[in-house]
């Protein structure tokens, strides 16, 4: 029967490859998805144990089981692995498992970029495991807060580890954060409407738009930081004119976002799980996407909340202490959402709820400590105690362990297709949960005592043994708690029961798949009428597995699957996804030379890298399109769509101008370096008469003018696009040489002055994205050339032309902004 | 797409009041503009509460304009957004009524 | 003090509506009541009262309340003396204005409100004096002042609230506050 041989044929097609080559050229989301998460739970352990060690030493005054030294890169490391190496990979894996399945779709916008994604968080990661077994671990906190962090008072590689290793986890981060935001918009069942998402999506949405957006201010920091330990420019060193308070910004920028960027995928799994135990719709979707909205956006209005002792104004320290204070609106609303909708219901106990029950008590507690922390006089007593370590604890183990807790239990018969067997899971919640208030709750009055934080030792007299030493019971509670977690999840996996399909009689689309869920997800694709698919057609899963919904087809080899229109969910064109392949191993190979060619200081290979990247990315793109274009294909239920790649706006149209906001966002947050330093910073103006000068600004404009002029006629007359495309590289390559012209003759050395240090940055930022714009252009030359971009398929030149424009936009930026600040300085 | 943006606008729209706020008040203070415009006011503040009222007024505009269309659900939440921005960027600027400019 | 009436008021706060939350939560978990949500007013009230609401009118008081104080804590008006406090790895030093200086040791008058500028030489610190005001941090390349003031004489501790490197643990001071007209024995602390 043809429908077994569908199975069969979408099973070759969409299967890893066998043996040892498929676990490096896996691009499979499913695969992936378990990755980051099996990685990110390795590192919470490893975390976890640092934990230990620091109760260890605090649970009695004058310990001696550590000394300061070592106590530095344990609590450092302690807090930039949970956050870097745990909290955000886990959600990425989250989002990157579940995503395509609660949308009906069959794989992620970019296969290869979560691989890619899943690679350098492995590596870079690896990198901060090596310098803890080595002894050279970051020990200047998690913050990293330069000077302290500088090459004068940390002369070692220590926080070269944490800016090299965490800025290559980063680029996974934002690459995860694209492939999300352009699944959500682009790959979803058909007439899935925005409105008619699962809520989960919602908050995902969010979530990655967060972090487009949030990610860049710390990728910018940790680069200039870097640059000044390794080359001396001195953006932070208030002597010369920098401004140790520029990283503050920078990094609670991003900082505070991160925190939402943690909370909200978790809460999205809260929506998810507590209408289907309590058995009744979500109240309120409506208001919840507005509540989530806000908190995407207010959370960007709350970093200084972390620099209420530094000396700012208390006008502006009341702007963002409001921020705060609002922030807590929607918050408030999504809560009593919940509540609302369990009220409505009947809920089940199961074990799920156990850990959402526990959610509510600790992150509503965490809530209100974090009011009270957004009050400046109060913030200004507590701020660095041991008040705000257990406050932060209260949130994010509220706000991310515990939802994450009851997610695993919720969706581990669909990963594994098994359900739990032994009560194992309650034991380990009580010890979990009373551990964990038993180490944290009585850490606020420790706070109020007056204890600081980052301390590695505290004298007798200052009467804080017992509450330290019960801090360090409880502790040692929650590791026993999360052990007995882990070995309930292994005996699930090995023991388990096999399930029935949707053992929660959930409504949303994961569960119409066979569990454990095929690589392919769906043998035929969805078509939903409402939020919840499933009890509209309880039949649904059957339906798809037999070939009744879209492309129920294996045809030529091809990985397919349904784009749609973003608002509305009406088909548009069906996506040609690539399959397994070991380019993102070798490019993650490639940035790890990088990375580690500047950690080990051999600065002149760095620039090998730097093209080795170049070759490997252009490489990467050659392999996608095609010279032969099928034609409208048809996709069952009588729809003829066209293939992706004659569509205008391709996923990977979406996906350059997420690429671009985020880089854009980057180069904003420099320019406010750049007046931040002249308008705040000591030691300014610079020693010395700088005048304002036209003439390289005017020849960047020229050659901004040539390549955008130039990429517009090739996009409105095909016959000109060759020439067009030879031209905008032409134009980007004049910019570039009036954009050096200007700096090598106007600015003084970089390490003169933090003006001339922001100078050259911006100037070198400038010049990085003409040249990304130029080889843009030269690619789409090339592809116009060898047949793969032709007037039916022009989406390859709107690409180009959105990176061109982009670089000469800022090179236009950077060569008038320098130009002109000789005059007013 | 453009739907989704105008669905935030709101937000947006406070994202780019507070961002002139915060950075109208840190150019203030260090360029010294502490001197009395009006008696018991200082020049920052008078600057500060111009700006502020003129970003309500641009956010009531903007809610004018999201509320001629109210058909699909999306563009209800984007009247619900466009009140949080508008209260957002009253609530936020609050302290400019009382606290002292500079210090 | 102040700061310590908004403490127990946020405490108050805190502690009626956590306490509302888990009794609505337990309720809602017990009486396994019949599915009517379809009811738009269950919407109106959970959400709109209750989450929208009754937040806007605590949290708007609590922030009027915390701007006041943070208003009245500011260094505006004339201080009694003005010291110059350098911080730096790893101890204090405090210059008074008749240009003695003293390491480790604090002198102030008590019931006097004094201001000190703080700054500091290598990496960023942060001085606090528990009982007497929050923090303020020390930042190389910038002075900020802070107004502190003791009701009356007597010791405090001090430490360092930012962490400072391998020494931050022992990175502390101790303030003397003297009787205002006492006469001030400024001698060298033993440092």
């Amino acid at each position: 029967m043809n429908v077994i041989q569908l199975h069969h044929d979408l099973t070759r097609i969409w299967n890893n490859e066998p043996g040892w080559r498929g676990v490096f050229s896996s691009v499979s989301h499913t695969t992936l998805g378990k990755r980051f998460m099996i990685t990110a739970a390795v590192f919470f352990g490893i975390g976890g144990v640092l934990a230990m060690l620091i109760r260890a030493q605090l649970a009695t005054p004058a310990s001696a089981f550590t000394g300061p030294e070592v106590y530095g890169q344990i609590f450092t490391m302690h807090g930039s692995i949970m956050m870097f190496l745990f909290a955000i990979p886990m959600l990425e894996g989250f989002a990157i498992y579940l995503l395509p399945k609660i949308l009906g779709a069959r794989d992620l916008a970019y296969p290869r970029l979560t691989a890619l994604g899943w690679w350098c968080y492995l590596f870079g990661g690896t990198i901060m495991l090596l310098a803890l077994l080595g002894g050279v671990a970051p020990d200047a906190g998690w913050f990293l807060y330069p000077p302290l962090s500088g090459k004068e008072f940390t002369p070692g590689v220590n926080s070269d580890v944490w800016l090299l290793g965490i800025t290559f986890v980063e680029i996974s981060a934002l690459a995860a954060a694209i492939e999300i935001t352009v699944t959500i918009l682009k790959f979803r069942a058909a007439n899935m409407s925005l409105t008619k998402m699962p809520i989960l999506a919602w908050y995902l949405l969010a979530t990655a738009g967060m972090m487009i957006f949030g990610f860049p201010p710390l990728i910018l920091g940790s680069i200039l930081l870097e640059v000044e330990r390794a080359f001396g420019w001195p953006f932070f060193q208030p002597e010369l004119g920098g401004s140790p308070l520029l990283w503050q910004h920078l990094f609670w920028l991003f900082g505070h976002p991160e925190v939402y960027i943690i909370f909200l995928p978790a809460a999205g799994a809260l929506s998810t799980i507590i209408p289907v135990m309590a058995r009744t719709p979500l109240i309120g979707y409506g208001a919840i996407v507005t509540a989530v909205m806000a908190l995407a956006f207010l959370s960007f209005g709350l970093w200084v909340h972390h620099m209420f002792t530094t000396g700012i104004p208390h006008m502006a320290l009341g702007f963002f202490s409001a921020a705060s204070v609002l922030v807590a609106i929607p918050t408030a609303v999504q809560i009593f959402a919940w509540i609302g909708t369990m009220w409505a219901g009947r809920p089940k106990f199961t074990l799920p709820m156990y850990y959402i029950v526990g959610f509510f008590v600790v992150f509503v507690l965490g809530g209100l400590t974090g009011v009270m922390l957004a009050i400046v006089p109060f913030d200004q007593q507590v701020h660095d105690t041991a008040f705000v370590t257990a406050h932060l604890h209260y949130v994010l183990v509220g706000g991310f362990v515990f939802p994450m807790l009851a997610a695993a239990y919720y969706w581990m018969p669909h990963v594994t297709g098994r359900t739990r067997v032994m009560r194992v899971g309650i034991a380990a919640f009580w010890l979990i949960f009373i551990g964990f208030n038993l180490t944290f709750l009585q850490m606020h009055l420790t706070g109020l005592l007056g204890m600081p934080r980052r301390v590695y030792t505290y004298p007798v007299e200052a009467g804080w043994t017992l509450l330290n030493l019960t801090s360090s019971v409880g502790a040692f509670m929650q590791a026993f708690g999360f052990g007995l977690f882990a070995l309930d999840i292994a005996l699930q996996r090995r023991l388990g029961k096999p399930t029935r399909r949707d053992p929660w009689e959930a409504e949303t689309l994961e569960w119409a798949m066979p569990t454990p869920p095929p690589q392919y997800n769906f043998a035929s694709l969805p078509t939903v009428s409402s939020r919840e698919p499933l009890s509209d057609n309880r039949r649904i899963g059957v339906d798809l597995a037999a070939g009744k919904g879209l492309l129920g087809r294996a045809i030529g080899g091809r990985r397919e699957t349904l784009a749609v229109d973003i608002v509305t969910g009406a088909p548009e064109h069906v996506a040609i996804l690539p399959g397994s392949s070991l380019t993102p191993l070798f490019t993650a190979l490639v940035f790890g030379g990088f990375f580690m060619s500047m950690l080990l200081g051999i600065y002149w290979l760095a620039p090998v890298f730097i093209v080795g990247a170049a070759v490997m990315i252009w490489r990467w793109v050659a392999t996608t399109g095609t010279t032969h274009d099928p034609g409208p294909v048809d996709a069952g239920n009588g729809y003829y769509l066209p293939t992706g790649f004659a569509i205008r706006g391709s996923v990977g149209y979406w996906g350059s101008v997420l690429a671009v906001a985020a880089s854009g966002t980057l180069f904003a947050s420099l320019v406010f370096g750049y007046f931040f330093l002249w308008v705040v910073a000591p030691n300014w103006p610079p020693p010395g008469a700088f005048g304002a000068y036209l003439l390289e600004p005017i020849i960047v404009t020229a050659g901004a003018l040539l390549a955008v002029v130039a990429a517009r006629l090739g996009l409105r007359n095909f016959d000109r696009s060759r020439s067009g495309a030879i031209a905008a590289a032409a134009g980007s390559a004049l910019a570039i040489a009036g954009l050096l012209a200007g700096a090598i003759r106007h600015l003084p050395e970089p390490t003169f002055h933090a003006f001339a240090a922001t100078g050259w940055a911006l100037t070198g930022f400038a010049v990085f994205s003409c040249a990304v714009g130029a080889l843009a252009q030269l690619f789409v030359h090339r592809r116009i050339a060898s047949g793969h971009v032709i007037a039916q398929r022009p989406h390859e030149l709107r690409t180009a032309a959105v990176w061109s424009d982009y670089g000469v936009g800022v090179a236009v930026v950077v060569a008038w902004l320098l130009g002109l600040s000789g005059a007013a300085l | 797409m453009t739907a989704l943006i105008k669905m935030v606008s709101g937000l947006i729209a406070w994202a780019v009041s507070f961002s002139v706020l915060y950075a109208l008040h840190g150019l203030g203070c260090a360029l010294g503009w502490t001197e009395q415009a009006v008696p018991g006011l200082t020049q920052a503040r008078v600057v500060l509460l111009v700006t502020w009222i003129l970003l309500i007024a641009a956010h009531g505009v903007l809610l004018v304009w999201l509320l001629r269309s109210c058909a699909t659900q999306m563009q209800r939440i984007g009247v619900a957004i466009g009140w949080i921005g508008l209260g957002a960027t009253i609530v936020t600027g609050l302290p400019i009524l009382a606290i002292s400019s500079c210090v | 003090m102040r700061v310590a009436d908004l403490w127990w008021w946020m405490l108050g706060g805190s502690a009626i509506l956590s306490a509302l939350v888990f009794i609505l939560l337990l309720i809602a978990l017990r009486r396994r009541g019949a599915a009517d949500n379809r009811q738009p007013g269950r919407t109106r009230v959970w959400i709109g009262w209750l989450g929208l609401v009754m937040p806007v009118g605590v949290l708007m008081v609590l922030l009027a309340f915390a701007l006041w104080v943070g208003q009245r804590n500011l260094p505006v008006g004339p201080a009694a003396q003005t010291v110059q406090v350098t911080a730096f790895n790893y101890g204090w030093e405090f210059c008074y204005e008749d240009g003695s200086c003293s390491q480790g040791v604090l002198r102030i008058p008590a019931g006097q409100p004094v201001d000190l500028d703080i700054t500091a030489t290598d990496v960023i610190h942060s001085l606090w004096i528990p009982r007497l005001a929050g923090k303020m941090d020390a930042i190389p390349g910038q002075v900020n002042r802070l107004r502190i003031e003791a009701d009356a004489p007597g010791t405090f501790e001090a430490v360092c609230a930012e962490y400072c490197g391998v020494g931050h643990a022992d990175h502390r001071f101790v303030v003397e506050a003297y009787a205002a007209g006492a006469p001030a024995g400024r001698t060298e602390a033993a440092e």
